[in-house]
Formats: structure tokens, C-alpha cells, sequence
């Protein structure tokens, strides 16, 4: 009964709604000590437990602090980790459990856009063979239908084709960052995961690069995985928006609705925390800062992982961690004590 | 009544192998004992070298050319090292964006903080180390006199940042220069930490010279804000008036790419197009023109100046942005 409200409540937007599903995932990275025999002392639960959808043509916007596990969830739907348990489908396919030749035919769908413009083209290539390799890799058409896809590209992206001879260095990071965008559209996925697309940028270069994302995935038809931590980011371009701490998901709902009506306090927090371009509002803010600092996630606290920052916690938050509960259309929340009233349980 | 900083007609270059940069091309601003003065704009504007010529720690090829830093009413262009050395860290201390790098990794915290009170204050190690615990307290770090024997990379970032503005704020400087304090932290570490940098400030009563590119970081924290673009000023107000009466069409533009939370989500932002000019070769005409949708053909023959009283509003344009243009711009 409620795993089915849950369940529906979780569901994308768009005209697939369970584009991509994310069911029970699970991270985990071990923590070993010593240079030879490498004993595991512990692990790092990195994603646990998590489950949402993403619908076709959405975007999806994942959203938390360092250790949250927000790129980690990026970084196995592109299958660049494994799972540790759960499962990831895509198109009802579960591709956590592909290998080999349907893994690599799979990932022409699921691309990647990173976020470091400096780090993630390589300085010795120059651009038009950066952008040519994953059609090179993936053996798709001949060389000089590969060269005129990488002009067709570049000048989607708004640069000029002349661009290919030069080398990445030559290039601002708002410019790379179009490169790396020209990259992940080369093999025409289906989904794109931006991971922090514009954290490196100048502020004035960033409506640049989000204006760009958003006409692209008109053209293109794309479905979106934006990941950051910068909420103000992921709200102007996503549909729906995931909050993530230390490892689990603790509310999703509509992008204005998570900013007009958070349930968790962790939301609530995190959106007084941002610093608004406006003095009168910003010195009249009478909010209490999330006080402390974030837990291990090698030992994460018991019942509800943020209750050690919690201004609402109570003993049961100690004992039982809290189930995503709704709050309203697509709006799911896991707290004891939340801000909203959650909606009363429907019949069977 | 002196300023406690009064910059004038600054300029500072960087020699490189082919040319040289004109980081900081003529830039004056003034900050009172007390002010938080806010200095904003992109990378390569000018603000984090106008920063570190105060203090004179510039880097390799860089050179003050020309103009007049003073402290107190004292000059300090000219200072010999030796008496720079005493103003670093004493009358004026700075905290950079990236705590891991400017702490040493391997001294135990106590100690870097407890350096700065050494070498001032001619204290012995165990009185600089009792130093170290107070100020520590001071900056909210959980058991102090525990964490003295930490290194650096024990700690989160956070708390690191809090180290920093422990070192910074041992000899009860003047002036403080904060240059990007809270870019590298989580959101909601930042705001712990601008809280704690304003409560400091008021009991120490210390100016701040608020380096950052975040428009939302100066509206909460500044009284005044000087807008930079390419080594020059382009507009100065008090923090209000800067954002509900913007004359520079840079400033404009900037606030206008900004995502805002509050903002309506079918809400286009407004792109600046094209790129700062090369300050090997700054352009004799103003430096925003080319990017400039208010720009007439005045714009690229001459150097608009910066026009105003310093102390209230100061804006370098000849088409300015007024409300009623503003409002229908950004409709």
C-alpha cells in the first residue's frame, strides 16, 4: 500500500516516467590499511539505499554536500562504479548487470559531462579529436562522416568548426566546457549526466552554458541527470529535485515546490544557507545556521543519518531511521519531525 | 579623519616572458576603521591582486608600478621587506579560499598559530601556544586544547578554515583581507563561517576587505562593494544602493546571469557574451564595450572615467543604467 503511494510518488515526469530507475542502490567503497596486505578496516557507505525515477525528456536535478553521495549515483548510472546491491534500470534494462560488448553498446545512451573544463580534455589532443573519439571507440561511421559529425557539433554548441585543429589549452573554460558538452552529445544518448556543469565557470559564463544545456535538450530530445551543489543551479534547470545526505535520499519533489514547501529540515537548511543577491532580505534572515560538521561515512550515525545537526531531533530519530513518507504530487520526504504535514496514509 | 586603508591610483603588474599584465591598472578605494568593504568580480579582474599588493605578497614577476597604499597613514609602497614583515600577520592578516593549501601540512595547528603571536609579540612557545587555545575558542573550534596537537589534514574542511582565521586574528589585526573565505566549503559550512568571520569583527572591531565573486555573499556582508572588471573599478556604493540602484551596465549584466532561487524556473538568464580583454594590451577605450548592449560609439573612442563621490556612489560609463531602463531591460 504505501510502497505503492511511494512508489508513484517517486515517479518521473515526461512521457516515460520510468525512464530510469534506480531501485535499492547501494554503494559501497572499502577502507584498507597497510601498503602489502591491505586489510579492509572499514567501508565507506557511500549510497545507501537509494530509489528514484527519472522520466523520459526530465531533468533531474540531484542535489547535497560533500559526501552526500550525489556523484557516486552519477557515476553508476554512466557504469563507470558498480553497484554493491540494487539495481539501475534503463529503458527497463538493468545495466548494472551488463558486461562486455551490450555494456559498451549501452553506454553510447548514457554519457557524461564533467566538471572540471581543465581536468577532462585531454591537453595533448587537439579538439576535433577529442570530439571524435567516442564515435572512433564505438566504430561508427567512417572517418571523414566522424570529422564532419565534430563540425556539425562544435557549431551546436556555438563554436566555430575551425576549432578542431587547436588544442584545449587555447580555449577559455566556458569554451571547454562547450567542448566537453560536444563530446557527450557525439554518440546522440539519451541521457546526460552534467556533474557540477558549471561549478568551474565565471558566474558570467554560467547562464552561458545553462541556456545552452536547455536549448540542446529541446533539439535533441535529451534527459537530464544534473548534479550539484549548488541549489540555485540545479533548481533553474531541473524539473524535479533530489536531496541527498551522507549516502541516503531525504526528499524529492517538483523544483518550486521543494523551495516554497521543504518537508526536511536538511532541505530548509540548506536552502537559508544561500546567500540571495538581495541586502534587505539577507540581513533581516533570521535563521540558525546548521550547526556542526558533517559525520564519518564510515560510521554514520544511527536511525536518521542528520540528526546529529538536526534542530528537531528527538530520541526516536536516535533508534529508527524515517521512511520516505508523501507530502504531496510526486513530493516524498524521510523525517520524524518534518516541516510540512505528510499526507495521511491511502487506503489499500 | 584618515581612512584606515586609503588606496590611491594603484597599479600593479605582473612581468611575464613576451609581455606584461596589467592586473591592477589605477585602482583607488578606501576602507574605515570597522567597514566591511566588498570587492567583487570574475577571475582575472584585478580583486585578489589588489588584495595581495596590500599585504605585498605577490607573485613571481608581479611589481607595484605606480600609486600610494596607506595604512594608518602610513605609506606602504616603498616599505622595506624588513618592515613589511612586521605589518604582515599584525596590523593587517589575510585568509585564503583554499585552507588545505595555505596551512602547512606538517606543523600541528597549535603551532602555525602560535607562530604569528612568536614572532610579534616576541612571546615564548608556551605562551604563544595558550595564545593559540584562546583564539581557537574564539573561532568555535570544539576542544580547543585537544585539537592544538592536530595537523592540518585531520580536519574537515571547515574546520580548517577556522584554523586560518585563528592564525589571521592572533595579533588582533586592523584589517583583515578575506579572499574567497567560503568558495571551496559546503553551503551550509559557509554560512557558519560568515557568521562567525561578522561576530569577530564586530568584537574586534576590524575592517574586512571582502574578496569574492558571489553577489550574494557581498548583499549579506558588505557595507560598501567596489565592482572590478579587467584591473579597474567600474562602479562603488553602499551595498544597497549598489543593488537596488546599479548604474554600470557590467553590474547589471552580472545580476542579471545569476540563478536565483527565487526566480520563477520558466526564467531566462541573461548571458553576457564574448570575453574580458587581454590585459597585456588593454584596450584605450572602455574595457567593457565590446560585450556592453548599451554601448555607442563614444564607447570605443575613449575611456569612460570614474565619476562620483568615493564615499557615496561612483560609477565609470557614459550610457549608465538607471531604474527605469533597468526594470524594462530585465522584463
Amino acid at each position: 500500500m504505501t510502497a505503492t503511494l511511494t512508489q508513484s510518488a517517486a515517479e518521473g515526469v515526461g512521457s516515460d516516467p520510468s525512464f530510469v530507475q534506480l531501485q535499492h542502490v547501494v554503494k559501497e567503497f572499502a577502507v584498507t590499511s597497510g601498503a602489502v596486505l591491505q586489510r579492509r578496516i572499514g567501508t565507506i557507505k557511500a549510497v545507501s539505499d537509494v530509489s528514484f525515477n527519472i522520466g523520459k525528456r526530465e531533468t533531474f536535478g540531484l542535489v547535497g554536500e560533500s559526501g552526500c553521495g550525489k556523484t557516486t549515483i552519477g557515476r553508476l548510472i554512466v557504469a563507470l562504479e558498480r553497484l554493491t546491491s540494487g539495481s539501475i534500470l534503463f529503458e527497463g534494462t538493468d545495466i548494472a548487470k551488463l558486461r562486455g560488448s551490450s555494456l559498451r553498446h549501452r553506454r553510447r545512451d548514457l554519457q557524461l559531462m564533467f566538471q572540471d573544463p581543465y581536468a577532462s580534455l585531454n591537453p595533448r589532443m587537439r579538439v576535433g579529436s577529442i570530439i571524435r573519439e567516442p564515435l572512433a571507440v564505438q566504430k561508427i561511421g567512417t572517418k571523414s562522416e566522424q570529422e564532419s559529425r565534430v563540425r556539425q557539433l562544435l557549431q551546436e554548441v556555438g563554436l566555430s568548426p575551425k576549432s578542431t585543429e587547436l588544442y584545449p589549452h587555447e580555449f577559455s573554460g566556458g569554451q571547454r566546457q562547450r567542448i566537453g558538452l560536444a563530446r557527450a552529445l557525439a554518440l546522440n544518448p539519451k541521457l546526460i549526466v552534467a556533474d557540477e556543469p558549471v561549478s568551474a565557470l565565471d558566474v558570467s559564463i554560467r547562464s552561458q552554458i545553462l541556456n545552452l544545456m536547455n536549448s540542446l535538450q529541446e533539439t535533441h530530445g535529451l534527459t537530464y541527470l544534473v548534479i550539484s551543489h549548488d541549489l540555485s543551479v540545479v533548481k533553474y534547470l531541473s524539473d524535479r529535485i533530489g536531496v541527498m545526505y551522507l549516502g541516503k535520499l531525504v526528499e524529492i519533489a517538483p523544483s518550486n515546490e521543494i523551495y516554497v514547501r521543504p518537508a526536511h529540515p536538511y532541505t530548509q537548511g540548506l536552502i537559508n544557507a544561500i546567500p540571495e543577491p538581495n541586502p534587505v532580505r539577507e540581513r533581516t534572515k533570521q535563521v540558525q545556521p546548521i550547526k556542526g560538521e558533517l559525520p564519518s561515512a564510515l560510521n554514520p550515525p544511527s536511525g536518521c543519518r542528520f540528526r546529529t545537526r538536526c534542530p528537531r531531533a528527538q530520541d526516536i530519530c536516535a533508534v529508527e531511521e524515517p521512511p520516505l513518507r508523501p507530502f504531496g504530487p510526486q513530493h516524498l520526504a524521510a523525517c520524524h519531525f518534518p516541516l510540512q504535514t505528510p499526507e495521511p496514509a491511502a487506503a489499500a | 579623519m584618515t581612512s584606515l586603508l586609503e588606496i590611491t591610483d594603484l597599479k600593479t603588474y605582473i612581468r611575464q616572458r613576451r609581455a606584461e599584465v596589467r592586473a591592477v591598472d589605477g585602482v583607488s578605494l578606501s576602507i574605515e576603521q570597522g567597514e566591511t568593504l566588498g570587492l567583487v568580480g570574475e577571475s582575472g579582474c584585478g580583486k585578489t591582486m589588489t588584495g595581495m599588493s596590500i599585504m605585498r605578497l605577490l607573485p613571481t614577476g608581479g611589481y607595484i608600478a605606480g600609486g600610494s597604499i596607506q595604512l594608518d597613514g602610513r605609506e606602504l609602497v616603498g616599505l622595506p621587506e624588513k618592515e613589511m614583515r612586521r605589518i604582515r600577520g599584525n596590523d593587517v592578516a589575510v585568509i585564503f579560499q583554499d585552507p588545505m593549501t595555505s596551512l602547512n601540512p606538517t606543523m600541528m595547528i597549535g603551532d602555525q598559530i602560535a607562530e604569528s603571536v612568536r614572532i610579534h609579540r616576541h612571546a615564548s612557545k608556551s605562551e604563544g601556544l595558550k595564545r593559540a587555545e584562546e583564539v581557537l575558542g574564539l573561532v568555535g573550534m570544539p576542544r580547543p586544547k585537544e585539537r592544538l596537537k592536530d595537523y592540518p589534514h585531520q580536519l574537515s574542511g571547515g574546520l580548517r578554515q577556522r584554523v586560518m582565521i585563528a592564525m589571521a586574528l592572533s595579533c588582533e589585526p586592523k584589517l583583515l583581507i578575506a579572499d574567497e573565505p567560503t568558495t571551496a566549503l559546503d553551503v551550509t559550512i559557509q554560512l557558519q563561517i560568515l557568521e562567525l568571520l561578522y561576530e569577530l569583527k564586530q568584537r574586534l572591531r576590524m575592517a574586512v576587505l571582502l574578496i569574492t565573486h558571489d553577489m550574494g555573499v557581498i548583499a549579506g556582508r558588505a557595507d560598501r562593494v567596489m565592482v572590478m572588471y579587467a584591473g579597474k573599478i567600474v562602479e562603488s556604493a553602499s551595498t544597497e544602493e549598489l543593488f537596488d540602484d546599479m548604474h554600470h551596465p557590467y553590474t547589471e549584466a552580472l545580476l542579471a546571469s545569476i540563478p536565483r532561487l527565487d526566480q520563477p524556473t520558466e526564467t531566462l538568464l541573461y548571458s553576457i557574451p564574448g570575453l574580458p580583454p587581454d590585459l597585456t594590451n588593454p584596450p584605450d577605450f572602455c574595457r567593457f564595450q565590446p560585450r556592453c548592449r548599451y554601448a555607442t560609439g563614444r564607447c570605443h573612442e575613449e575611456e569612460p572615467p570614474l565619476e562620483g563621490d568615493p564615499r557615496g556612489h561612483q560609477f565609470a560609463c557614459f550610457n549608465p543604467v538607471t531604474k527605469h531602463a533597468h526594470a524594462a531591460a530585465i522584463s
